[in-house]
């Protein structure tokens, strides 16, 4: 049995630690300096209850004004002896009609186009545009940079997982053809759409400023291409990996040892494991269910109107009343087609990101983290030092059906033929 | 090696083939989200 742990334990610890040190180092929440709203709408009482210069002022301070009056002014229940009313036109007045357009609320025909052309003022798109460029940019960054970062620290402290054991030369077939080329398919894809993302992302406020319109414009042109065809191979690879590791990847009573002993760090030996350990478990399953994620707002945003996903969600996520519950009010249900487009390309960002940081700690644990992961993806065999070390049940499993078959353990090097281990 | 060369092949045959697919079948944006007498083609 090895004595060296795999290093995944720490190496959770170290993100766990960073985690909290952001939380407890985390800009301050802006001050709370808005004008009072009870004053604000007792000065729209001399207005009839239009809005009054305040407003318009407080507005301009960026505080958070709720404009909700601004709808509801002019309503043809609306009483007609308020001071100042809007008189003469009533409620059928010019500012009437803009009002309606500018909420949508109009009664509008178009002759094409659909509902996206009924919608003449959509104001949700700035509100996309700070998102995207604020927060999504800023954290999703520094997400990706925290993380090499992690990384790098992590391999300064621990160095290179190695074999403890010495060598045998003999090796087992980790993955099969069939499974190192839907990794690979499914691997392949995603770094080219995360870059191509990034470049989308990010384009604007570094490759432009430096290097000039003409090559961010022909980037963000292939960034486009790569991205919107690279999702099928994506998706596809996805299914394939999901069907042929679904059954592996269950959890077992093996986890709770696995993480009972934080993937070696808590105790001497190293966990015992079968095909796929705890951690490898956690990054199927990330993998799997964000990448769908991923995948379902992708196709929102590849076919354009056609699949709006958000506003049935957060109808069901009201329903639930756990948000309510929690204090916060219900989520919007009537959205129009491009808040549903401007949602689905944020939702689309986030996991992304989340999945991105997940996967440098994958490529890094199977490349240089660890000696001799590559191979399994490599070339498929693996020294079978190796296999018991980190995956020892699996092994056992292996021999137990080779002896079953009436097999031997070959002596066998890699890439001089397979040995059905799996 | 040569499961990982396959899927990349795979990988660039599939994008190509979804980009003419989907462009043959009419879901380009210019098919889908204008009309002729906005195109200046």
């Amino acid at each position: 049995m090895s004595q060296r742990s795999s290093g995944f334990g720490w190496f959770i610890l170290l993100v766990a630690g960073l985690a909290v040190l952001t939380f407890i180092f985390r800009p301050p929440a802006p001050a709370e300096t808005g004008t009072d709203p009870a004053a604000l709408a007792e000065a729209r009482k001399a207005t009839g209850g239009a809005q009054t210069l305040e407003d318009i002022l407080a507005r301009q301070r960026g505080e958070n004004v709720d404009l909700s009056f601004r709808r509801e002014f002019g309503q043809p229940g609306a009483d007609p002896n308020a001071p100042l009313a809007l008189a003469p036109l009533g409620g059928a007045s010019d500012p009437e009609m803009w009002r309606a357009l500018r909420y949508d609320a109009a009664d509008l025909n178009v002759s094409a186009g659909g509902d996206v052309a009924k919608v003449l003022v959509q104001d949700g798109g700035m509100a996309w545009y700070e998102f995207r460029k604020g927060p999504l940019a800023t954290y999703g960054g520094w997400l990706l940079v925290g993380t090499i970062v992690a990384l790098a620290f992590f391999y300064l402290l621990r160095g290179r997982i190695g074999i403890d054991e010495p060598m045998t030369g003999r090796t087992v077939t980790r993955f099969q053809a069939i499974e190192r080329f839907a990794h690979w398919l499914l691997a392949g894809s995603f770094v080219l759409l995360g870059l191509s993302g990034l470049l989308t992302l990010f384009g604007r406020f570094f490759i432009l400023p430096t290097f000039g319109p003409e090559l961010n414009s022909q980037l963000l042109i292939a960034s486009k291409f790569v991205h919107n065809n690279l999702a099928w191979p994506f998706m596809l690879g996805l299914v394939m990996v999901f069907v042929m590791w679904v059954w592996h990847n269950i959890p077992d009573r093996t986890d709770i040892t696995w993480f009972a002993q934080a993937g070696g760090i808590i105790g001497k030996n190293h966990p015992p494991a079968k095909k796929f350990n705890g951690g490898q478990k956690i990054i199927f399953w990330s993998v799997i269910l964000l990448g769908a994620s991923i995948s379902l707002s992708g196709l929102s945003l590849l076919f354009p109107f056609e699949l709006p996903l958000f506003a049935k969600t957060f109808a069901i996520v009201n329903d639930t009343g756990i948000l309510q519950g929690l204090g916060y009010g219900a989520l919007p249900t009537d959205l129009t087609p491009q808040e549903e487009m401007q949602l689905a390309q944020l939702w689309h960002a986030i996991v992304a990101f989340v999945l991105m940081a997940i996967i440098i700690a994958h490529i890094y644990i199977g490349s240089i983290g660890m000696k001799g992961a590559f191979d399994a993806m490599g070339s498929g065999e693996v020294d079978e030092a190796w296999a018991h070390q980190h995956h020892s049940l699996w092994l056992d499993e292996v021999k137990a059906r080779e002896a079953k078959n009436g097999k031997n353990t070959p002596d066998k090097t890699p890439g001089t033929g397979a040995t059905p281990a799996e | 090696m040569k499961a990982m060369l396959s899927g990349f092949a795979a990988m660039i045959l599939l994008a190509v083939g979804a980009w003419y697919g989907l462009n043959e079948m009419g879901f380009s944006t210019a098919d889908q989200q204008t009309g002729a007498n906005v195109r200046l083609d």
